[in-house]
């Protein structure tokens, strides 16, 4: 499976969250939400999408990927079974469990990871995955407010003395904002009005929409 | 009066490619757009115009 390199440009590991989740079209509004956040926190999202375009990546290159962040968030939602296959689908509590081992058995610089794992309702996971008890684990009830909360929260938790973030109500009404320009962006881009961004388009509009959102909201 | 006096006064220029977000200062993503980031600016710029009443706080 032919896969395309990042861009040369490695961002700094300590700015940089993995995240591990499903990257189909019924999970892309919590997506989009999360990379909106971390962006807006001033740190960068990375997941198979740097990779290919429908994260189909081996596992080799994830666990490369894994290591070359300090931070990595892992959403364990899915546990319905595939609507094709019937069957569940393994992939993201492998990359937690990749990720835990690192943090275990892992260099120095590896075991002070830092990773939130989600889940779509409390406590789901004692029934799922009981072994991550003591984890920091959230619900997200697959609301993008509350995505964004425990997103900014836990980022927010975990960056030393360095500045307060943005609160997590201003960063969701500027992703509010952002959904609203959103249409008017792709048209500018000469797309097609059902055309959606591929993920690494989205992330540099999210960079250049940020500070243009501030100023037009506090206008 | 010199010519200093009467100019008027000027916003901080930010530093090259240098982009803040309340107080934050924002990472260039690991991946390229396919567009090249004068274009997105428009794209952006263009979209807030449009929708200039709906995002300000003054409605």
């Amino acid at each position: 499976m032919p896969t395309r390199s990042p861009s040369a440009s490695r961002p700094p590991r300590g700015n940089s969250v993995f995240i591990n989740c499903p990257f189909d079209a019924d999970y892309q509004p919590l997506l989009r939400a999360i990379c909106f956040t971390i962006m807006a926190c001033g740190y960068v999202p990375r997941c198979a999408l740097d990779f290919s375009d429908s994260g189909l990546v081996r596992f080799q290159e994830i666990v490369g990927l894994i290591t070359e962040c300090a931070l990595s968030i892992h959403d364990i939602s899915r546990v319905e079974l595939d609507k094709t296959s019937s069957l569940p689908r393994f992939n993201m509590p492998l990359e937690l469990g990749a990720d835990l081992a690192l943090r275990i058995a892992g260099s120095p610089t590896q075991r002070a990871r830092k990773t939130l794992v989600l889940d779509a309702e409390k406590h789901r996971y004692d029934l799922t995955l009981s072994d991550i008890s003591g984890m920091d684990i959230e619900a997200h009830a697959n609301s993008v407010g509350k995505v964004i909360k425990h997103v900014r929260d836990w980022l927010n938790a975990n960056r030393g003395d360095r500045p307060i973030l943005p609160g997590a109500a201003a960063i969701a009404e500027d992703y509010a904002a952002y959904l609203k320009i959103a249409s008017g962006i792709i048209r500018a881009l000469r797309l097609d009005p059902h055309d959606d961004l591929p993920h690494r388009d989205y992330l540099d509009v999210v960079r250049q929409a940020l500070p243009q959102i501030e100023r037009a909201r506090s206008a | 009066m010199t010519a200093a006096a009467t100019s008027r006064p000027q916003a901080p220029r930010a530093s090259k490619g240098k982009l803040t977000y309340r107080g934050v200062t924002l990472q260039h993503p690991a991946t390229r757009s396919r567009f090249s980031i004068a274009e997105i600016r428009k794209a952006v710029e263009s979209a807030i115009a449009e929708n200039a009443d709906a995002l300000s706080k003054r409605k």
